[in-house]
C-alpha cells in the first residue's frame, strides 16, 4: 500500500467521532458477524465459555474461605462481594463479547496490520474493537448471572444492575484500549498490558475503602477498580444519584481519553508493508 | 547441551533488553504487595481468626506473588507455535523443541526472579522494617522459588501443548491459574483453610510451587524445606512424563493431519 495513501488516510481517520445513524448500523452488523464467527466453532465455545464459569467461580470459592475467617472486611460481606463479582464478570463479559478485538490491539499495532482497517471507510476505531467476539465473554456472563442468584439479588433493580454493568464495561473496554494502544509508543508490552488487565478484575474485587490517601487515588483513575467493583456496588447497598452521575461521568471519561490516546498513537503507526485483506 | 544453554542465554539477553516489560511487571507485583499491605492491615483486627502476625502474613504473600509474577507465558509461544504452523520449520532444526521451550522460558524466568525477587524482598524489608531471615534459611527459600518456578514453567509447557488438540490454550491457563490461586494459598496460608479443601490441595502440585513454600517464611525448619523440595521434585519429573507423552501424541496429529 502506498505510504502516502496511508498517511492521508491517518489525517481523515474517523476514531471517535460523531456517532450517526450509519456508524450503528455498520456497529450492529459488525457485532452480528463477530459473534456469529465465535459461536461457529462450536466445541471451542462450548469449553471457553464452561471453563470460564468454573475459572470464576473456583476464584469465587476464594474469597468465600477468606469470609468465612473475618466474616466483614471493610465493611462488605459476603453477599457483597459476590455482587461485585457479578458486577464485573458483567462488565468483563459485554466488554469481551461486544469489543473482544481491543485485546489484539497491541499485536496488530506491533504486526503493522492496522493498514487492512484502515483502508475501509468506517469508524476504524470501533470497526477494530468490534472485530472480534471471544466466547469466554459469555462464560462471564453466565457467571454474573448465577452470582447475583447467589447474591440474593432483587429483580426491582435490574436495570440499575444493567446500567452498572453497562458502565463497567466501558470502563473495561477503555481501559483495554489505552493500555494496548501503549504498543504505539513502548513496543512489545504485550504480555504486561495483559496482565494489567487480568489484575483490574482481582483488584476490582477488594473494598476500595480498605486503601487510603495514594493508593486510594490510583484505585479510581491509574487502576479504575473501585469504580468497576467498589462504587457498583455501594450503589446497589444505598442508592444516590450523586454517586451515580459521578460514575457515568467516570465511565464516559476513560471512553473520551482512549479515544485520545489511541488517536494519538496513531499518528505514530508506521505501516508493515504487509500485503493483507479484510472483508 | 551447550545448544540449550545458548538459547537459555539468548532468552536472558531478550528478557533484559524488553527492561520495560520488566518495569511494568515491578509495578504490578509493588500494587499486588500494597494492596495486600492494606488488607491485612483491615483485617488485623480479627486476627483471632488466623493465628498469624500480618507481618509474618506479608512475607508470605511476598514470597508466593515473587515466583507467580516471575512465571513466564511460556503456553502463548507454543500456541502460537502450534497454530501458525510455525512448528513444521522447527522439527527439523537439530535440537528438541521441547528443550529449547524449557530453556527458553528458563532464562525469562531467571531475569523475572532476579529483578522482581529484589523488588518483594527490599519492599518487603522496608514495609515491615525486619528481616525475619539468617542467611541459611533466606538461601534455601531462594533456591526453593528457583525450583518452583521452573515446576511452574514445565506446567505451564504442559498447558501449552493442549494446543495440538484445542484452537485456545488460555482457558486451560485461567483454571490452571485459579487454582494456583486458591488451592496454593494465594491469600491465605492452606491451615486456615477448612479441612477437606487442605486434603484435596495436598494431593496437588500448588502447595509446593506457593503455599507451603512460603509458609516456611513463617514458620523454617530444615526438614519442612526438605518436603516442600522433594514435592517440587515429584511434581516437576510427573509433569515432564506427561509433557513428553502428549507431545509424542501430539505429534502423530500432526503427521496425520500435515501440521
Amino acid at each position: 500500500m502506498p505510504i502516502s495513501l496511508l498517511s492521508s488516510r491517518t489525517q481523515n481517520l474517523k476514531c471517535g467521532g460523531r456517532l450517526n445513524l450509519k456508524t450503528l448500523i455498520f456497529l450492529a452488523c459488525l457485532l452480528r458477524t463477530s459473534i456469529r464467527a465465535s459461536i461457529s466453532v462450536r466445541g471451542a465455545f462450548i469449553l471457553e465459555s464452561v471453563l470460564m464459569v468454573g475459572n470464576n467461580l473456583i476464584f469465587f470459592s476464594m474469597w468465600w474461605i477468606f469470609f468465612r475467617q473475618f466474616e466483614t472486611i471493610g465493611g462488605w460481606q459476603i453477599n457483597d462481594m459476590a455482587a461485585s463479582m457479578a458486577m464485573l464478570s458483567g462488565a468483563y463479559g459485554i466488554s469481551n463479547v461486544c469489543f473482544g478485538g481491543v485485546k489484539n490491539l497491541g499485536l496488530i499495532i506491533l504486526n503493522g496490520d492496522l493498514d487492512p482497517f484502515m483502508t475501509q471507510p468506517k469508524n476504524l476505531l470501533l470497526h477494530l474493537a468490534g472485530s472480534k467476539s471471544r466466547s469466554k465473554g459469555w462464560g462471564h456472563l453466565i457467571t454474573a448471572v448465577i452470582l447475583l442468584i447467589l447474591g440474593g439479588f432483587k429483580a426491582s433493580s435490574l436495570p440499575l444492575v444493567l446500567m452498572l454493568i453497562v458502565s463497567g464495561a466501558v470502563i473495561v473496554t477503555s481501559l483495554g484500549l489505552i493500555v494496548h494502544s501503549l504498543a504505539f509508543w513502548l513496543g512489545s508490552i504485550e504480555s504486561v498490558s495483559q496482565k494489567y488487565l487480568d489484575s483490574l478484575f482481582v483488584f476490582a474485587l477488594y473494598p476500595t475503602n480498605i486503601y487510603s490517601g495514594l493508593l486510594q487515588l490510583v484505585m479510581f483513575t491509574l487502576i479504575p477498580a473501585g469504580l468497576i467493583g467498589y462504587v457498583p456496588v455501594e450503589l446497589l447497598r444505598a442508592f444516590s444519584w450523586y454517586k451515580f452521575a459521578i460514575l457515568m461521568s467516570c465511565s464516559l471519561g476513560f471512553l473520551g481519553v482512549a479515544c485520545l490516546v489511541f488517536h494519538l498513537g496513531l499518528k505514530k503507526y508506521e505501516s508493515g508493508n504487509k500485503f493483507g485483506m479484510r472483508l | 547441551m551447550s545448544k540449550y544453554f545458548f538459547i537459555f542465554n539468548l532468552a536472558v539477553i531478550q528478557s533484559i533488553k524488553n527492561y520495560k516489560a520488566l518495569i511494568g511487571l515491578s509495578l504490578f507485583l509493588l500494587t499486588c504487595l500494597l494492596v495486600f499491605a492494606h488488607l491485612w492491615k483491615i483485617a488485623a483486627a480479627k486476627m483471632g481468626a488466623v493465628h498469624l502476625h500480618p507481618d509474618q502474613l506479608l512475607w508470605y504473600i511476598a514470597l508466593n506473588e515473587w515466583v507467580l509474577i516471575s512465571i513466564p507465558d511460556i503456553q502463548v509461544d507454543m500456541e502460537q507455535d502450534l497454530r501458525s504452523g510455525k512448528l513444521a520449520y522447527l522439527l527439523p532444526r537439530p535440537i528438541s523443541y521441547l528443550k529449547s521451550i524449557f530453556f527458553e522460558g528458563l532464562g525469562m524466568l531467571t531475569v523475572n526472579l532476579l529483578v522482581l525477587g529484589a523488588v518483594a524482598f527490599l519492599f518487603t524489608w522496608w514495609r515491615i522494617g525486619a528481616f525475619p531471615f539468617d542467611a541459611p534459611s533466606l538461601i534455601i527459600l531462594l533456591a526453593l522459588g528457583v525450583l518452583a518456578g521452573s515446576v511452574g514453567v514445565i506446567f505451564q509447557m504442559l498447558v501449552g501443548i493442549s494446543a495440538f488438540w484445542l484452537q485456545e490454550v488460555s482457558p486451560f491457563n485461567w483454571i490452571w491459574e485459579k487454582l494456583l490461586f486458591a488451592l496454593g494459598g494465594l491469600i491465605l496460608p492452606l491451615a486456615v483453610y477448612p479441612l477437606w479443601i487442605q486434603k484435596i490441595a495436598y494431593f496437588t502440585p500448588f502447595p509446593a510451587i506457593l503455599g507451603q513454600r512460603s509458609a516456611l517464611a513463617i514458620d523454617f525448619s530444615f526438614s519442612e524445606a526438605l518436603h516442600v523440595m522433594l514435592s517440587l521434585f515429584f511434581w516437576g519429573l510427573l509433569a515432564l512424563g506427561c509433557l513428553s507423552l502428549f507431545y509424542r501424541q501430539g505429534l502423530k496429529i500432526l503427521n496425520v493431519e500435515g501440521g
